[in-house]
């Protein structure tokens, strides 16, 4: 078994726990960021070894969620913090509300 | 050369888990956010070692050019009291950050990383575009609509607030 592969589950786990830990939504965030990090690592590692060059469409479609997700995110985190002046999780539940 | 390509990757993926374990400790959020960065410019590192250098500096500008950034400017709007906090607390990541990057600059500038691509694999850049443009060009159309959908989204999310 490849080294890099386990290195990138315990990246990807260590980013899990992260993010299942804070309560905080930006650090939620991140966490999620640091798990498509690994995943990238590990993708790009497949390439090096197997040369299927197709694995790079499915690198930058995990950057573009990336990008989407934080740019998307970010702004109803801005938008109800504003409301709420808070960034715990517990907001979730007043999104819940406000999309009802 | 390619076993010392493989154990600096080795090395890059332990500094990687060690910051990923300090993230895990760390209270501060720009201190986490300093920590991120640094993560993400040892993963482009990583993808250059390892003969992508196209692919490490698409991940430099996306990630640390345009991610980054976009979560300092949050937290400056959502909680700026954050920036208020002693120098102290912040420095060592920013520290550290400034040293790894004039490192892995070093190493962009003096290791010779495209041979590996050209040579072993038998591929350039054009070989590149073409699997990108035209044998995989519906899915590189849906991200890029994708893409712009998430930035209609966001534009419209804000103004509605307004």
């Amino acid at each position: 078994m490849d080294l890099v592969y386990i290195f990138c589950a315990l990246i990807f786990s260590l980013s899990l726990i992260n993010f299942f830990k804070s309560s905080n939504i930006l650090m939620m965030f991140i966490s999620i960021e640091l798990s498509l990090n690994a995943l990238n690592i590990a993708l790009i590692r497949t390439l090096y070894k197997t040369l299927n060059y197709d694995l790079l469409i499915l690198f930058m479609i995990t950057i573009t969620i990336a990008a989407a997700e934080v740019g998307i995110g970010l702004a109803i985190l801005i938008t109800v913090s504003k409301i709420e002046n808070t960034v715990d999780s517990d907001i979730l539940n007043k999104i819940k509300e406000i999309f009802k | 050369m390619n076993e010392i390509i493989e154990l600096l990757v080795l090395i890059i993926l332990s500094i990687i888990l060690i910051i990923q374990i300090l993230i895990l400790f760390s209270k501060n959020i720009i201190t986490i956010v300093a920590y991120t960065f640094l993560i993400f410019l040892f993963s482009a590192t990583i993808f250059a070692l390892m003969g992508f250098k196209f692919l490490a500096i698409l991940y430099l500008i996306t990630y640390t050019g345009a991610i980054i950034i976009l979560f300092l400017i949050s937290i400056k709007i959502i909680q700026p009291t954050v920036y208020k906090q002693k120098l102290s607390k912040r420095f060592l990541p920013f520290l550290i950050s400034i040293i790894f990057s004039a490192l892995i600059f070093i190493i962009f500038k003096h290791i010779k990383l495209n041979d590996i691509i050209t040579q072993n694999n038998n591929i350039n850049y054009l070989t590149l575009t073409d699997i990108i443009f035209n044998k995989n060009f519906i899915l590189v159309e849906i991200i890029s609509l994708m893409l712009i959908a998430a930035i209609i989204g966001t534009v419209n999310y804000l103004k509605k607030e307004n």
